[in-house]
C-alpha cells in the first residue's frame, strides 16, 4: 500500500520531466527509429517483391505528367476539358429544366389567380421565391452534376497531388505552400470547402495565406455566371462549331487570372503582414489508383452536388422573395430596386458594371449562385413575364434592352472572380482562423481588389476605345 | 485561444448521471451517441489507403456523412449490422503517425485513447506496407482491440508485391485481413474479424515496440511507475512514451484523473459476453 | 426633444467609449502604461543579468544606455526595483536578488523559446527573430510559454545556441571561446551566435554559419578569418567572428553529404536530420529516419521540388528540406 500511495500523478509527471530533461530531440528520434526498425523487420518478413520488368505504370505516368515539357500543358488541357464537358453537357438539361420550371410557374400563378388569391401573394410566392429557386436549380444542377464527378475522378486517380507537385515551385517563390494547389482545387467546388481543406497545410503562416486567397478560385456558385458570360459574349463571336471551345477557353482564362491573383496576393502577404520564410514542405505522391466510378458518382452527387445545391436553395428562396419585394414596393413613383440601383449606378458605371449588378452582389452575399437570377429579376422589374428558357432570350435582354457590352461582360467576369467571398465562406474563415482580424481581411481585401481591377480595366478600355 | 481551452474541457467533464452509461463514458465525451449501438468501431489509417472506400464498403453507402463544408471534416460516421449486432463505424482522419500532434493526429489519437472503441480497424496499403506499419504499430501500442485491413491487394499484385498476411498477423499479434475494398473483396472476413475482436471472441496479443538505447530505459522506468499507480492500465508503455515526449493532453489526463477514470471504467465494465 | 435625445445618446456613447471596463479608452491607456512599465523593468532585469554573466556589472548609466532613457529615469527605475526587492546596488554595480534572477530568467526563457518558435515553426530568418522575440516576450503568459515549450519538443537551446532556462529557472553556463581566440587548424563546433547587434549577426548568417556546425579556421588576416566547414571556405570579418563562440570538436571536421547531391536513380542511406521542430517530426513520420534508404526518383517540371522514394512511398521535398538531410551514398557495388 505504501508504494501505491507514493506513486501519485504528480510524482509520475515529475519523474517524466526529470527523465525528459537533457534529451531534447534525441528521445523522439529514438522512438521513431525504433518504430520504423520494427516496421522494417516485420515488412521484410511479410513482403515478397517480384523484380518488375522495366518501369511500372506509375513511373511511366509520372514521367509524362510531371515532365518539364508536358507537365503544364497537360494540366491546362485537363482543366479546359473539364470545363468544356461541363459547358456542353449542361446546356440541354439546363434548358429542359428551365422550360419545365417556368411552365409550372405560369400554371401555378394562373391557378392562384383563378382561386382569387391577391396579386401580391401570387407575385411573392411564385414570381419571387419560386422563381429564385427555379433559377438556381436549373442553372446550377446540371453543371454541378457533371463538374463534380469529373473532378472527383481526377482526385481519385491521384492526379491532384501531382498538380501540387508541379506548381510548388511557383508557390515557393511567393512564400506559400505547394499544398495550396490542393486547397485551390477544392475551392473549385466550394470556397468554404477550400478554406477547410487548408488544414492539410501544417505551417500556420502558409495556411493563413491559403485561407485568405482561396476566394480567387471561382467556386461552383460563380461558374454559372462565368459560363453564361463566356457563352453569350465570347462564344457568340466564334463560328458555332468552335463556340463551345471558345467558351471553355474563356473560362480557363478567367481561372488563370484567378491563379495569377492568388500568387500575387500570396506574394504580397508573405512580404507584408504574413512575413516569413517558406516552411517545410513534404508532399506524398500516392500511387495512381483506378477510380471507383460507382463511389465517385455517389459521393460527388449525394455529398457534394446535393449539398451545395441545398445550400443554394436555402439562400435563393429568401433572396428571390427579397428582390420581388424590392421590385414591387414603390416609393415616390419608383420601386425600391430602382432607387437602390439608381443610387449605386455611378459607382457601378465607374467599374464597367451598373447599379443593378452591384445591387445583385449585395443581395447575393449569402450565396453567389443567385447573382444572375437576381440581375435578371431586377431588370425585368415588377410582374413582367418573359420566358428565359434560352440563352438567346437572355442575350436579347442583356445586350438589346440593357445595353451590355463586351466591357460589361469582362468587368463582370473579373468582379465575379475577385470580389468578396460569400457569407458561408466568411463564416468558415472565422471558424478556421478564430480571428476577426484575419476574417475581415479575407473578406474586404478581395472586394477592394475587385473594385480597383475593374475600375482600371473599365477606365483603360474607355480611354482606348 | 488558450483561455478557451480549459472551459471546453470542463464542460466535457460534467458528471454523467445515469449509472449504466458509465462503461461508455469515453465515447460519450467524444460526442458519440452509443444508445442504439452494440459496438463502436473506429477506422484509422494513412491518407491514400482507400480508407473511405473501406468505410463505404462496410456501411453500404448508407448514412455516409461527407467531408464537405458545414460538416465536420474530422469525423464521418456510419453504421452496419452484422450477425444481429449493430455496429457504429467512426472514420478517423487519415494520418501518417500519432506523434506529431497536428490537429488531425490529435483527433485520431484522442478517439482511440479516450474513446476506447470496441475495435479499431487499421487500414494499411499493401503496396507501401512498411510506411503504413508505422501508424499501425503506434495504434497497437494504445489499444489491444485492433484488426489490420490489408487493403489494395490487387494493386500490390499488379506491382509484383506479394504480402504474406499470415506472417504479418503472427508478427503483429492481431487479425490481418487482405481486402480489395473497391470490389468488396474480403469485406466479410474483415467484418468477422472486427466483430470477433469487439465481442472478445478473438483474443489479441499486439506487438509492442522494442525501444532502443537510453529511450528504452526511460520508458521502462516510467511505465513501471505508471503500472504501480494504475495496475490495470493496458498501455502503460505508450502513456510513458507520451509523457516523455511532453504530450500536453496525456499529461492533463494523468494530472486530473481522467486516466484513472478510464482504467477504473475498464476494470468495472463487464467483459462484453460472447454473442447470445 | 430630438436634439436633446441625440445629445444624450452621443454623450452615453462617448462615456462608454472612454470608461467601458477593459476595452474602454481609459482602461486601455492604463493597461498600455502598465505594460510599458513592465517592459522597461523586464528589459532592465535582462540587462543586469547579462552583465552578471559576462562583463562588468550593470550600472544605472549602462542601463540608461541600454534602455535609451536618461540616467535620472534609470536611477528612478533602479530605486523602484530595489524597493520591490529585485536588485541590490553594490559598490561595483547592480546585482540581482533571488526574486530578480527568477524574473529575469523567466523573461530570458520566454525570449529564447519564442526565438526557437519563430525559427522552427514560422521559419523566420535568424537575423530578424531577436527583434520579434523582444517585443513578444513581455506579453506571453506562463501557461502559453509552457504550451509552447511542449509543442516545440522541449528544446534545450535557442537558435543562436544559447541554453533555454527551464521552467524551474535553472540555466547552466557553458565554457566557450570566441572564434577570434581559437587556434588555426583545430576542429571546433559552433555553439553560439551573439544576436546583437543585428547587423553583425546578419553578416555571420550571410557567411553561412549556424550553431552546431563543424568548422576549422584556415587562415587569419586583418580583414578576414577564412573558415572551412568540410565542404567550402567561408570568409568572416574579425568583428563578426568575435561574436561567434565555439567549443572543441573531438574529431576532424567531416564534410556532410546531403540528399540534394543525389541524381535521379541514385540512392543513399540517411545519417541524420539537421532540422528541428515540426519539419523534423514530419520527415520522421514519413519514414525518413536515420538508417532509411532513400532514392532520388525525379524532379518536378520546374526542377523543384524533387520526388524521393523512401520505404516504398514517393515523397516530394523542396531543396531546403533535402539539404537538411545528411546521407551516405550507396554505391552500386554495395547493393
Amino acid at each position: 500500500m505504501a508504494t501505491r500511495t507514493a506513486t501519485t500523478p504528480d510524482r509520475i509527471l515529475e519523474r517524466a520531466e526529470q527523465l525528459r530533461r537533457g534529451r531534447d530531440l534525441a528521445f523522439r528520434d529514438q522512438i521513431v527509429e525504433s518504430i520504423y526498425a520494427d516496421a522494417q523487420a516485420i515488412a521484410e518478413r511479410a513482403v515478397r517483391r517480384g523484380k518488375p520488368a522495366g518501369p511500372t505504370w506509375d513511373e511511366r505516368l509520372d514521367r509524362v505528367l510531371t515532365s518539364r515539357l508536358w507537365g503544364f500543358p497537360i494540366m491546362l488541357l485537363g482543366l479546359a476539358a473539364i470545363f468544356w464537358i461541363t459547358i456542353v453537357g449542361a446546356n440541354y438539361p439546363s434548358r429542359a429544366l428551365a422550360f419545365l420550371f417556368f411552365e409550372v410557374e405560369e400554371f401555378a400563378a394562373g391557378l392562384f389567380a383563378s382561386l382569387g388569391a391577391p396579386w401580391w401573394l401570387t407575385g411573392f410566392v411564385w414570381h419571387g421565391v419560386y422563381r429564385g429557386l427555379a433559377w438556381v436549380v436549373s442553372v446550377m444542377l446540371p453543371p454541378m452534376a457533371i463538374f463534380f464527378p469529373t473532378f472527383t475522378i481526377l482526385e481519385n486517380l491521384g492526379y491532384l497531388p501531382r498538380v501540387a507537385f508541379n506548381m510548388d515551385w511557383l508557390f515557393k517563390k511567393v512564400g506559400a505552400h505547394g499544398k495550396q494547389a490542393l486547397t485551390m482545387s477544392m475551392g473549385f467546388g466550394c470556397n468554404a470547402a477550400g478554406v477547410i481543406a487548408c488544414r492539410v497545410i501544417d505551417s500556420p503562416r502558409e495556411r493563413l495565406i491559403a485561407i485568405l486567397t482561396n476566394n480567387f478560385v471561382p467556386c461552383n456558385g460563380r461558374f454559372p455566371t462565368l459560363i453564361m458570360l463566356a457563352t453569350i459574349f465570347v462564344a457568340a463571336a466564334f463560328p458555332p462549331a468552335l463556340a463551345s471551345f471558345a467558351a471553355a477557353g474563356a473560362v480557363v482564362g478567367v481561372v488563370l487570372i484567378g491563379v495569377f491573383f492568388t500568387l500575387l496576393v500570396s506574394w504580397v502577404l508573405s512580404r507584408s503582414v504574413l512575413k516569413g520564410e517558406a516552411s517545410s514542405f513534404t508532399l506524398e505522391l500516392p500511387p495512381y489508383r483506378r477510380p471507383n466510378i460507382g463511389q465517385i458518382l455517389y459521393t460527388s452527387i449525394i455529398d457534394r452536388t446535393l449539398f451545395v445545391l441545398w445550400r443554394a436553395i436555402l439562400m435563393a428562396a429568401p433572396a428571390g422573395g427579397a428582390i420581388w419585394l424590392l421590385s414591387n414596393i414603390s416609393v415616390g413613383g419608383d420601386s425600391l430596386t430602382g432607387w437602390v440601383s439608381g443610387f449605386l449606378d455611378p459607382l457601378g458605371r465607374a467599374i464597367g458594371l451598373d447599379g443593378v449588378i452591384l445591387l445583385a452582389y449585395i443581395i447575393a452575399i449569402p450565396a453567389n449562385e443567385i447573382v444572375v437570377p437576381t440581375i435578371i429579376m431586377a431588370y425585368l422589374g415588377a410582374g413582367m413575364m418573359l420566358e428565359l428558357d434560352s440563352l438567346t432570350e437572355l442575350q436579347a435582354l442583356l445586350v438589346g434592352q440593357q445595353g451590355w457590352t463586351l466591357l460589361t461582360a469582362v468587368s463582370l467576369m473579373l468582379f465575379s472572380l475577385l470580389h468578396n467571398p460569400c457569407s458561408t465562406t466568411i463564416w468558415t474563415m472565422y471558424k478556421e482562423t478564430g480571428s476577426k482580424k484575419w476574417t475581415a481581411l479575407g473578406a474586404l481585401m478581395p472586394l477592394a481588389i475587385a473594385f480597383v481591377v475593374c475600375f482600371a480595366v473599365a477606365q483603360t478600355a474607355r480611354a482606348v476605345l | 485561444m488558450t483561455s478557451k481551452r480549459p472551459k471546453s474541457i470542463r464542460r466535457r467533464r460534467l458528471p454523467v448521471v445515469e449509472p449504466e452509461a458509465r462503461p461508455r463514458l469515453g465515447l460519450r465525451q467524444l460526442g458519440i451517441d452509443t444508445t442504439d449501438w452494440d459496438y463502436v468501431v473506429a477506422l484509422a489509417g494513412n491518407p491514400n489507403t482507400g480508407k473511405s472506400t473501406v468505410f463505404n464498403a462496410l456501411t453500404g453507402l448508407r448514412q455516409h456523412v461527407g467531408n464537405w463544408p458545414g460538416k465536420t471534416v474530422a469525423r464521418a460516421e456510419g453504421g452496419f449490422e452484422f450477425e444481429g449486432d449493430k455496429y457504429k463505424l467512426v472514420d478517423l482522419p487519415g494520418t501518417y503517425s500519432l506523434l506529431s500532434a497536428s490537429t488531425d493526429e490529435e483527433i485520431a489519437r484522442d478517439f482511440i485513447l479516450f474513446g476506447r472503441p470496441d475495435c479499431t480497424i487499421i487500414v494499411a496499403d499493401a503496396t507501401v506496407l512498411e510506411r503504413n506499419l508505422n501508424l499501425a504499430l503506434q495504434i497497437l501500442e494504445i489499444t489491444d482491440k485492433a484488426v489490420i485491413c490489408l487493403n489494395l491487394m490487387d494493386e500490390a499484385r499488379r506491382k509484383g508485391i506479394r504480402v504474406n498476411h499470415k506472417s504479418l498477423a503472427r508478427d503483429l499479434g492481431v487479425p490481418v485481413v487482405p481486402t480489395v475494398a473497391r470490389t468488396g473483396h474480403g469485406m466479410d472476413d474483415l467484418l468477422r474479424a472486427a466483430a470477433g475482436v469487439a465481442s472478445g471472441g478473438i483474443r489479441t496479443q499486439p506487438h509492442r515496440i522494442s525501444a532502443r538505447g537510453e529511450a528504452a530505459r526511460s520508458v521502462d522506468e516510467l511505465a513501471r511507475l505508471l503500472e504501480s499507480a494504475y495496475p490495470t492500465l493496458p498501455n502503460s508503455r505508450w502513456v510513458a512514451m507520451r509523457l516523455l515526449e511532453g504530450d500536453r493532453r496525456v499529461e492533463e489526463a494523468v494530472r486530473d484523473g481522467e486516466l484513472a477514470d478510464l482504467v477504473e471504467e475498464q476494470s468495472r465494465a463487464p467483459e462484453p459476453a460472447a454473442h447470445h | 426633444m430630438l436634439p436633446l435625445l441625440v445629445l444624450f445618446l452621443a454623450l452615453a456613447a462617448l462615456g462608454a467609449l472612454l470608461f467601458w471596463p477593459r476595452s474602454g479608452l481609459l482602461d486601455r491607456w492604463r493597461q498600455a502604461r502598465q505594460l510599458a512599465d513592465r517592459v522597461q523593468m523586464e528589459d532592465a532585469l535582462k540587462h543586469i543579468h547579462a552583465r552578471e554573466a559576462r562583463g562588468p556589472l550593470g550600472t544605472p548609466e549602462s542601463l540608461a544606455g541600454k534602455l535609451g532613457v536618461t540616467v535620472k529615469q534609470a536611477l528612478d527605475l533602479v530605486s523602484g526595483m530595489e524597493e520591490s526587492g529585485l536588485v541590490q546596488s553594490t559598490g561595483r554595480g547592480l546585482r540581482l536578488s533571488q526574486t530578480g534572477r527568477k524574473l529575469a530568467l523567466r523573461v530570458i526563457r520566454a525570449h529564447r523559446l519564442l526565438e526557437r518558435y519563430l525559427v522552427d515553426e514560422l521559419r523566420m530568418p535568424l537575423e530578424e527573430i531577436h527583434a520579434h522575440a523582444d517585443r513578444r516576450e513581455h506579453a506571453i503568459t506562463e501557461e502559453e510559454l509552457d504550451a509552447l515549450e511542449a509543442r516545440l519538443g522541449y528544446p534545450q537551446e535557442d537558435p543562436h545556441g544559447d541554453p533555454i532556462p527551464t521552467s524551474a529557472g535553472a540555466l547552466e553556463p557553458q565554457e566557450t571561446t570566441a572564434l577570434t581566440e581559437w587556434p588555426v587548424g583545430r576542429p571546433a563546433r559552433i555553439v553560439h551566435l551573439e544576436d546583437e547587434p543585428p547587423e553583425t549577426l546578419a553578416k555571420i548568417v550571410a557567411a553561412g554559419l549556424a550553431p552546431g556546425m563543424q568548422i576549422e579556421v584556415r587562415r587569419v588576416s586583418s580583414q578576414n578569418l577564412v573558415i572551412w566547414d568540410g565542404e567550402e571556405e567561408r570568409a568572416l570579418p574579425p568583428v563578426a567572428a568575435s561574436n561567434v563562440s565555439v567549443v572543441p570538436l573531438p574529431h576532424p571536421v567531416e564534410a556532410p553529404t546531403r540528399l540534394t547531391s543525389l541524381r535521379p536513380g541514385e540512392s543513399g542511406r540517411v545519417i541524420k536530420l539537421r532540422c528541428a521542430g515540426f519539419s523534423r517530426r514530419r520527415l520522421l513520420d514519413l519514414g525518413i529516419t536515420p538508417g532509411a534508404v532513400i532514392e532520388c526518383a525525379f524532379p518536378g517540371p520546374l526542377e523543384e521540388p524533387i520526388a524521393y522514394r523512401v520505404r516504398g512511398a514517393l515523397i516530394a521535398l523542396r531543396r531546403e528540406q533535402a539539404n537538411e538531410i545528411e546521407i551516405e551514398a550507396i554505391t552500386a557495388a554495395a547493393e
